[in-house]
């Protein structure tokens, strides 16, 4: 398939274009680096823990005695751990990429509405599934995304559907996996850590890890959907688009990067002689956010609103900037653009 | 960096040796420039018996167009299963070489809305969410509407055809190409992971009363056009790669520096073998059991599309080609190049490249298996167990060699493998 999809569909596999060519230009002993990023990013990681086994306690309370105070704590407590993991989702090497870790936990993108349909295999079904059923089942049904659906989607907005014991077993199912994961996450973190802290590489890994992100939110979580890269604007292609917070997603995983990046590119930066880049970079970085948190949550329903669409026009061209700066910076350490074999129509 | 099923190795650190002067082959070894050449050959060679197996296919639809039968609608799926064999082996070409890859799109798009083409099951067609053309159906109407635009389709022509693909800005707007023609010989699979292909009956190309489904005239004319407009592009594509052209990519390719073809030749192998092959069309279907992302949904014959992928990558590299009437094809190759250098790597690569074929090999003999054939849609049922290690193995095969494709990148002095730096001003 032609070019256009090479970026569309890049995410699923979180590939990245950046490789590390040449001798890098910072010191051998990033180390310093690699310490503050490991205890950083594990404490996203023990955040995102944390709040699996909150929305999984949330989930069986709603389920033992539905009532609309428990159902509004449930999407809260959904949103809390959807968000956690946005903050920590830049981290694409480690732990996160043993059985498609990050696709367990959000299948995205999802054009054909695979989330859709292997949900509604499970509301179909004659018994509900356990966690160990939903472990074993597709990467669809046992992320944030399949939750999303029993919570938000239109064949759930009959009163009680979400409280019928086939819909409340799923929802049980998938949200103990979930909170399995986030466990799991944590806990391999820590144990990864003398082998990243040891290991020379991980410094450009991490690095490009965090301005990759910044190419993925300027490109397919913002220019896709909003109808900026060649192709109309389409909804459907946001993230989180059933419960219309994708602003909110993407300000977590701006959030994110503030906690969990800078501590380590900082000392980086520094140790090269940029020091002001650093500045510029974290505040781009902080006023970035503070305008996604400002923002109206969703996007699709923005579309369709001058107003609210000029709203993302704006963040699309801030977190521009942002990616910009990030080049420099890549430019700065010495990764440039290279090997990608990422294509894949 | 651990874990076996990382689809990304490529982006690591490329052990950087200096930038090989080409001087640095001795005469008695093959030159960077003779094995570009010869790459130019094995495309000329591969595309010219897709463009052969195409033909065939072509004579063969018009023979199921001229009496619809069950004979002659399995001897034009036949005719397309054969003709997969010699493209598939051509998309290591595709990756790296811009002629190729802005141009494949009309012919092996994928996955595809079908209902733009054909009628569909009512209660077992998903389409890509918000995509205003995946019911078009253009067999059954003369005129569509797309994103407030108003289409005249009432004559199905392979140029009419072109323009419809990707209508509306949507990639699943898939109109031409093998993917199509495949739709119209098989129709959709409604059998989810169990056994069992498209079943479109011969009689959707009938006239008169005896027509199914309604429209056959229509149908007959689409599968005639797209049919048509494959065996041209394909002429187009082989003329590109001719020898003894003025004005053709193979005249272009040859004219830059060699290392820009042997840039060309690993970018391709690699994309082709990991981002394409490993990722989208193996990992992406096994872990979320999805039948829509299997490369030859309608007729089950995405073993072979994968097998004859892999076959391409290691044809590049080993610069043979056995061609569709048996001959071989062999000249100046990457390995011999590579051998020159560091003979231990080439001989690891080389061994990987079997390793590869062998992990595709099982997989085709499970799908093949006359006995219980395990197709590759039954392959990634969820639960089972022996499909998924069967992909999986393929998969880690698969990122295996691309590993040492990027160490041969390095020690052939081809750092920079992107084919143009995306935008990057770094």
């Amino acid at each position: 398939m032609s070019h256009r999809s090479l970026l569309q569909r890049l995410g699923r596999l979180g590939l990245a274009a950046l490789t590390l060519a040449g001798t890098p230009l910072f010191a051998d002993d990033s180390a310093d680096a690699r310490a503050r990023w490991h205890q950083s990013i594990g404490d996203r990681y023990a955040l995102l823990a944390e709040a699996g086994e909150q929305l999984e306690a949330s989930a069986h309370a709603y389920c033992d005695a539905p009532d609309a105070e428990r159902r509004a704590r449930l999407e809260e407590d959904w949103l809390d751990a959807y968000q956690a993991w946005q903050a920590v989702r830049f981290v694409d090497f480690g732990p996160i990429e043993q059985q498609s870790r990050a696709w367990q936990l959000q299948f995205w993108p999802d054009s054909k509405n695979l989330v859709g349909r292997k949900v509604q295999l499970w509301l179909n079904a004659e018994a509900p599934p356990s966690i160990e059923t939903i472990a074993d089942d597709s990467v669809a049904v046992q992320g944030f995304p399949a939750l999303e659906y029993l919570l938000f989607d239109e064949h759930m907005a009959t009163p009680g559907a979400l409280a019928a014991p086939q819909a409340c077993g799923l929802l049980q199912a998938v949200s103990g996996h979930l909170a399995d994961t986030g466990a799991a996450l944590a806990r391999d973190w820590q144990a990864f850590g003398d082998h990243y802290r040891q290991t020379e590489s991980y410094t450009a890994a991490t690095v490009q890890a965090g301005l990759q992100t910044l190419e993925s939110l300027e490109d397919k979580r913002l220019a896709e959907p909003l109808g900026l890269a060649g192709s109309p604007a389409n909804g459907y292609r946001a993230e989180a688009w059933r419960s219309a917070r994708s602003v909110r997603l993407i300000e977590s995983s701006l959030a994110g990067l503030q906690d969990s990046f800078l501590p380590g590119l900082r000392p980086l930066l520094a140790e090269a002689g940029q020091t002001e880049l650093a500045d510029d970079f974290a505040a781009a970085l902080d006023e970035t956010r503070r305008r996604a948190a400002d923002m109206a949550p969703g996007l699709a329903p923005s579309l369709d609103d001058p107003e609210a669409f000029s709203d993302l026009q704006g963040l699309y061209v801030k977190i521009g900037q942002l990616s910009w700066l990030g080049r420099q910076i890549a430019g700065t350490l010495g990764l440039v653009s290279g090997f990608n074999a990422s294509d894949g129509d | 960096m651990p874990t076996p099923f990382v689809l990304r190795p490529l982006r690591r650190a490329i052990a950087l040796t200096a930038l090989l002067p080409l001087s640095a082959f001795a005469s008695d070894d093959v030159t960077p420039e003779q094995v570009v050449t010869h790459y130019a050959d094995l495309a000329h060679a591969t595309f010219q018996d897709a463009l052969t197996a195409a033909r065939t296919l072509d004579a063969r639809i018009d023979d199921l167009l001229a009496a619809p039968g069950d004979e002659t609608l399995a001897a034009a799926r036949q005719a397309w299963i054969q003709a997969r064999v010699p493209y598939q082996q051509s998309e290591a070409f595709r990756f790296g070489n811009p002629v190729v890859d802005d141009w494949e799109g009309q012919l092996n798009a994928w996955p595809l809305d079908e209902g733009l083409i054909d009628y569909v099951a009512a209660d077992d067609y998903q389409h890509e969410l918000g995509n205003a053309g995946a019911t078009a159906n253009l067999v059954a109407n003369t005129s569509i509407q797309i994103g407030g635009e108003t289409l005249d389709v009432s004559e199905l022509t392979p140029e009419l055809l072109a323009d419809l693909n990707e209508i509306g800005g949507s990639e699943a707007n898939v109109a031409t190409g093998y993917h199509a023609i495949e739709f119209l010989l098989w129709g959709q699979d409604r059998h989810g992971f169990e056994a069992g292909n498209g079943e479109r009956p011969a009689s959707d190309y009938l006239s008169g009363d005896d027509c199914t489904h309604g429209h056959c005239d229509r149908r007959g004319a689409y599968l005639d056009a797209v049919s048509d407009l494959l065996v041209s592009d394909l002429e187009w594509m082989v003329a590109q790669w001719a020898p003894n052209e003025d004005d053709n990519y193979r005249q272009a390719l040859l004219a830059e520096p060699a290392s820009e073809g042997l840039r060309r030749m690993l970018f391709g192998m690699g994309s082709l073998s990991l981002g394409e092959l490993a990722g989208e069309r193996m990992k992406v279907a096994l872990a979320a059991n999805s039948v829509e992302d299997e490369h030859d949904c309608f007729s089950d014959n995405t073993h072979n599309s994968h097998y004859y992928d892999a076959q391409g990558v290691q044809n590049v590299y080993s610069g043979e080609y056995r061609r569709l009437d048996g001959s071989t094809l062999s000249g100046p190759s990457l390995s011999a190049l590579l051998a020159a250098e560091d003979p231990e790597l080439d001989a690891t690569l080389s061994s990987q490249l079997e390793a590869t074929m062998a992990e595709l090999g099982e997989l085709k003999r499970a799908a093949e298996d006359k006995a219980s054939p395990m197709t590759f849609d039954m392959m990634i049922a969820p639960g089972n167990e022996d499909g998924a290690a069967l992909i999986n193995d393929a998969i880690l095969a698969l990122v295996t060699q691309t590993g040492s494709i990027e160490k041969a990148a390095g020690t052939l002095g081809v750092t920079q493998l992107q084919p143009d730096d995306a935008g990057h001003d770094f």
